[in-house]
């Protein structure tokens, strides 16, 4: 076994790690979690508690699962335009909130171009400079957003000849949601992504469709594009449903960061009263949206909050975040899913994988064509996409609301083997071992 | 009991706000609303422990006060009536936290901080729910704040101090101006003397006069109040001065709930002022002072929460100060446009493109006539769709002050936002003349036509006022009278250079009224639409009582809203007589409340007459529509145009229209005496006006000018 000064030293860029409530925070876990299993020293960068409260929230029961020997740096880089405490507002702010965005946003950007980071470079470089001068790093993971990290990674590398990998997930110059380009190749940002990939040992993407997006724009780096899907972890499974007993009412469950257009939501909450109007499966069922909704000033109110809150009288209730260790509970109290967000084919989002791990029933709310449709396409369970055709989503809702009281025990079982395909660690163990045989290849460690 | 005060500048978001209240109550806190929109109606559902609508009692404040709140940025607007406002005075005293759901909140929660070390001030509900549910809002609100308060505590206390004498003072003084102090004619002298004191600075003469000489109106005494108004008026030196006098006798008048007595002396005054403040190259004060002009001139006080208005009363007089404003005159200054409107193309279907803000009550069948037409592209356009121009028609400051200072910026944002739609449309039919017409008009329309209609309501409003008639290729009137109105108001309407006008009454589907009357129809008065003060629904009521007096059968039907009359002081009496009436009316079984009904045609079918009471209509829509389902019209001659040329008598039958309430109840007797009689004429009067007011028949009108 090697001794710990054998072992060599990754330095994880890696913004919503935990403790930080933000859906990416599981898979970057799994991956630090991963190279320490492999006998590696893992630093993660990120940032300090009080940034992630402002923003979508903390979750400290995701640290439960956290590697001991993991170490992480917290930087204390606040956001200022997330800044809620009005005492600390200056008298200009206060008096012209949008004018001080603007110039906020201008100034954000100098240093790199992205809205908001680009002004931590400068202290992210100099965290990382310490990390490397308290234990020399033999390798860079950053995880992007935000994209100012590509930046970090460059400058080890420049400086120290250090070499990097990029986990993108969902893709710098593309925009997943929108499904077109974010910038042009000769922008800034092309030219700063261009160079930046060119020196990467390896390019990791949540999906096909963004993996194609950047064979097409760099050809030369196919060999090293790779899709490194997104999974669920065998912590939040659920135990095998069954379901309810006859004069119990179902329940529907919403989980996730409420990443969903209004008018898909509105869809939704309108196929959903009339189905239960219509269905006697469905009489008195709830619908319970849990999750956390908005950040700085917008959390807790914003239109998504305001939408669900509007159907308080069709059974619908908001219940806020809930903690990671409490998930698989909150599974087990749930007899159908509804599985709503953004995006087309460029989206897969995390929570589909979670989802499917239930065995329970799931209802969509997103774009039928959806990276998410392809998952769930081979889900028995599955009641299809439909958009926000009210008609499809109010027929998804009764046959989910079917197969939640008739699905055997068979079927749930066939669903979660199903998912088993997904589960995180399988994913991200083969994606963690191919990455440190080229770190090993290229001659970064010894 | 410690509670929270939210503050919005916006509506605030309903179902979060209902969360929010929830839980701030099983924490043991009251919560208090302040908003800038009318917060006390839409959100009294809601739980809250007290709501405050924030501009509803502006009225009570100096001319000073909405001549700043409408030059500077909305942030401040709304920290000017919180800073002012009793009810929030009042509330803050028990507060822990202040929350601004907004960002034009933001600035008032901040001063409210400043002044108040010890209450919380959050932006947003989400930080203010965390502390709570952490239990450390008092111990976190010290921690911040120990060494402040320490530090403020002496200044506090002479803060405090002389706050609580000028309250007593001011009360004191109150009381002595009261109306019953005033009616002692020995008071009046004390009073005059006071008043002309040469020891008064004029800003306090003013504020005493406003009191004194508006108690004296208030009691009835009104020569003496006028002399007075005159002798204060002689020690006053500035334009500025005399405008706050004026103007403040008008907004202490409305908010006594009386008619103002020299509305056109005020907002004269005013915009004198505006215009001097124009000539000292101040325009954005000129703006908050030609807003305040306005505002006084269309006052819904004068010309809708009341039966009679100055301004129908004489239009050309009324309105004679606007037209000699060199500030208003920079706004409707004809910029012409370039080149004329394109003839309607041959080789492809016509692209029409419909604007409206808000309301389409009186677009429905057109639109649809105009969707089915292959030869017509219809697009319709509001607020929603001219991004970040909206705002200037939301917030007309935002455009009419760089009119004022020269500055283009408000036509790049308009360029910007909505050439795209003129680029695409060949016809622009704007439907209301209101701020979002003065914005879609503020740049050249290329070869776009441009058609504008003229309803009702905006010709007692500013924006006809405002138009650049350069730019406007065709004007449609829904009545002759409305014409009149609006020409004597604006003369340069017919001007050359100006638009064409066109008198076009409101197209409706009459023929879907047609429909069987119910057996027990002909004793049952039909009302439609009641909630505006204009419709004078006491009036009907009068006719109601008196036909009752000879037939116990006869029943008032009406449908539609109630009036909401909590705007102004005049409202709340009409509203007020109006429930009380109804009360009576309703326990006789004389009276029943249908409500608002989206099916309008199967409401009428109970309905074997329909009577218009109000005091103005452009068209009257109702009484066609009810005449169209064969229920037989008895119309007022509506007051505000009866001394015109064209009115009620001129748009419809004469035999249709009356003057007094008895004139009514004997029609309505007449017509209703005998069932046979009663239903031949009612399929006389359905067929009548099918013939001459239905889609089909004045499409062809609109046809022609939108199409050919």
């Amino acid at each position: 076994m090697a001794t710990l000064s054998e072992r060599p030293h990754l330095l994880y860029l890696a913004f919503g790690f935990p403790p930080a409530a933000k859906s990416s925070a599981y898979r970057l876990r799994e991956t630090a979690n991963q190279f320490c299993a492999a006998g590696w020293d893992v630093t993660v960068i990120n940032l300090n508690d009080e940034a992630w409260r402002r923003d979508f929230g903390l979750d400290f029961s995701l640290m439960d699962e956290v590697d001991e020997r993991i170490q992480i740096q917290k930087v204390r880089l606040l956001r200022p335009d997330q800044e809620t405490d009005i005492r600390r507002f200056s008298k200009e702010r206060a008096l012209d909130p949008a004018g001080w965005s603007r110039e906020y946003l201008a100034r954000s950007q100098r240093d790199f171009p992205e809205r908001h980071f680009g002004a931590w470079k400068r202290p992210l470089i100099r965290a990382a400079e310490a990390v490397h001068e308290a234990r020399p790093i033999d390798l860079v993971l950053a995880t992007c957003p935000p994209y100012v990290l590509l930046s970090i990674a460059r400058h080890m590398f420049d400086t120290h000849g250090v070499r990097y990998a990029v986990d993108y997930r969902d893709g710098w110059s593309i925009d997943v949601v929108e499904g077109t380009e974010a910038f042009t190749p000769q922008s800034r940002s092309g030219k700063i992504e261009a160079a930046t990939l060119e020196d990467a040992l390896a390019l990791w993407v949540v999906n096909e469709p963004i993996a194609d997006h950047y064979r097409q724009w760099y050809p030369e780096l196919t060999e090293r594009i790779h899709v490194v899907r997104n999974g669920f972890d065998l912590a939040s499974q659920p135990p095998i449903p069954h379901p309810p007993p006859d004069e119990q009412p179902l329940v529907f469950g919403y989980l996730g960061t409420a990443r969903i257009y209004a008018n898909m939501l509105r869809a939704v909450l309108e196929s959903w009263g009339r189905a239960r109007a219509d269905d006697p499966l469905l009489a008195n069922a709830r619908f319970e949206f849990r999750g956390h909704s908005g950040s700085g000033a917008n959390r807790a109110s914003n239109g998504i909050t305001d939408i669900v809150g509007s159907a308080r009288d069709q059974g619908v209730t908001y219940g806020g975040p809930v903690a990671k260790r409490d998930l698989a509970a909150l599974y087990s109290s749930w007899d159908a899913l509804i599985f709503m967000h953004v995006g087309g084919r460029y989206v897969t989002s995390g929570k589909v994988y979670e989802y499917m791990a239930t065995g329970l029933p799931i209802v969509s709310g997103h774009a039928t064509e959806h990276d998410a449709s392809v998952l769930l396409s081979g889900y028995p369970l599955w009641t299809g996409a439909y958009g926000t055709d009210i008609d499809g989503i109010y027929r998804s809702f009764r046959l989910a609301a079917r197969l939640a009281r008739q699905a055997t025990t068979d079927d749930r079982l066939t669903a979660r083997g199903y998912a088993a395909q997904f589960e995180r660690g399988g994913i991200l163990r083969p994606a963690v071992q191919a990455l440190i045989y080229e770190a090993h290849r290229s001659g970064a460690v010894a | 009991m410690k509670s929270v005060l939210l503050i919005a500048g916006w509506t605030p978001r309903y179902a979060s706000l209902a969360e929010l209240v929830t839980r701030l109550h099983e924490y043991g806190l009251q919560v208090f609303l302040a908003g800038m929109t009318d917060v006390e109606v839409s959100h009294q559902g809601l739980g809250l422990d007290g709501l405050r609508s924030l501009r509803s009692v502006t009225d009570e404040y100096p001319p000073s006060f909405h001549r700043a709140t409408k030059a500077g940025p909305f942030p401040r607007e709304v920290w000017l009536h919180v800073q002012r406002d009793r009810w929030v005075a009042q509330q803050i005293r028990a507060a822990v936290a202040v929350v601004a759901l907004d960002s034009p909140a933001i600035f008032s929660a901040w001063k409210l901080a400043r002044r108040l070390p010890l209450v919380e001030a959050w932006y947003g509900i989400g930080s203010l729910l965390e502390i709570i549910e952490a239990q450390q809002l008092d111990r976190r609100a010290r921690m911040v704040t120990r060494w402040k308060r320490a530090k403020l505590a002496s200044r506090e206390v002479r803060a405090a101090t002389k706050a609580h004498a000028r309250r007593t003072a001011k009360q004191l003084v109150i009381a002595a101006a009261g109306s019953p102090a005033v009616k002692w004619r020995a008071s009046q002298a004390a009073w005059q003397r006071i008043l002309l004191s040469s020891v008064l600075s004029n800003s306090r003469r003013v504020g005493l006069a406003v009191l004194v000489i508006s108690s004296l109106q208030h009691a009835g005494e009104a020569a003496a109040a006028g002399r007075l108004t005159e002798d204060v008026l002689t020690r006053l030196g500035s334009t500025r001065s005399r405008a706050d006098l004026l103007g403040g006798l008008v907004q202490r008048s409305i908010v006594l709930g009386d008619m103002p007595r020299n509305v056109v002396g005020a907002y004269a005054a005013e915009l004198r002022y505006a215009d001097e403040l124009l000539a000292r190259g101040k325009p954005e004060a000129a703006t908050g002072s030609l807003l305040q002009a306005t505002r006084l001139a269309f006052h819904r006080a004068l010309h809708y929460d009341t039966t009679e208005s100055p301004l129908a009363h004489d239009p050309a007089g009324f309105t004679s100060p606007l037209r000699s404003s060199v500030a208003l005159s920079k706004v409707a200054a004809r910029r012409g446009r370039r080149q004329p409107a394109r003839p309607v193309p041959q080789d492809r279907p016509l692209r029409l493109m419909l604007a409206t803000h808000g309301n389409t009550n009186f677009l429905g069948d057109l639109r649809q006539r105009l969707e089915a037409r292959e030869d017509v592209e219809l697009r319709v356009i509001s607020l929603g769709d001219i991004g970040q121009a909206a705002p200037l028609a939301r917030d007309p400051r935002r455009f009419l002050e760089p009119i004022l200072a020269g500055n283009p910026k408000a036509e790049k944002v308009v360029e910007r936002w909505v050439r795209q739609h003129l680029d695409w449309a060949d016809v622009l039919f704007i439907d209301w003349c209101t701020a979002f017409a003065r914005v879609l008009t503020l740049i050249d329309p290329g070869t776009t036509k441009v058609i504008l209609r003229l309803h009702s309501f905006e010709a007692f409003s500013l924006w006809p006022h405002t138009l650049d008639l350069s730019r406007i290729d065709d004007l449609i009137f829904v009545s002759e009278h409305l014409k009149d109105l609006a020409v004597a108001e604006v003369p340069a309407l017919l001007e050359p250079g100006g638009p064409s006008v066109h008198v076009i009454p409101n197209a409706v589907n009459l023929k879907r009224f047609d429909k069987p009357k119910a057996d027990d129809a002909r004793f049952t008065v039909g009302l439609i639409g009641y909630s505006a003060i204009a419709k004078d629904v006491l009036w009907a009521f009068e006719v109601l009582r008196r036909i009752r007096r000879e037939d116990r059968r006869y029943r008032l039907l009406l449908i539609g809203d109630e009036p909401p009359g909590h705007q102004t002081e005049a409202a709340r009496r009409y509203v007020e007589a109006f429930s009380r009436q109804l009360e009576e009316l309703e326990s006789q079984g004389a009276v029943e409340r249908y409500g608002r009904t989206d099916d309008v045609p199967t409401a009428l079918t109970r309905v074997g007459t329909i009577l218009s009471s109000s005091v103005r209509e452009s068209f009257g829509v109702g009484i066609v529509e009810g005449a169209a389902s064969g229920a037989i019209p008895v119309v007022r001659n509506w007051p505000f145009f009866a001394h015109m040329n064209h009115g009620a008598r001129t748009l419809f039958p004469p035999e249709w229209v009356v003057d007094t309430p008895q004139e009514a109840a004997n029609r309505l007797l007449a017509i209703t005496a005998d069932e046979s009689s009663w239903r031949g004429q009612s399929r006389h009067v359905s067929a009548e006006v099918i013939a001459q007011w239905d889609l089909s028949v004045l499409a062809k009108q609109f046809d022609q000018l939108l199409l050919e």
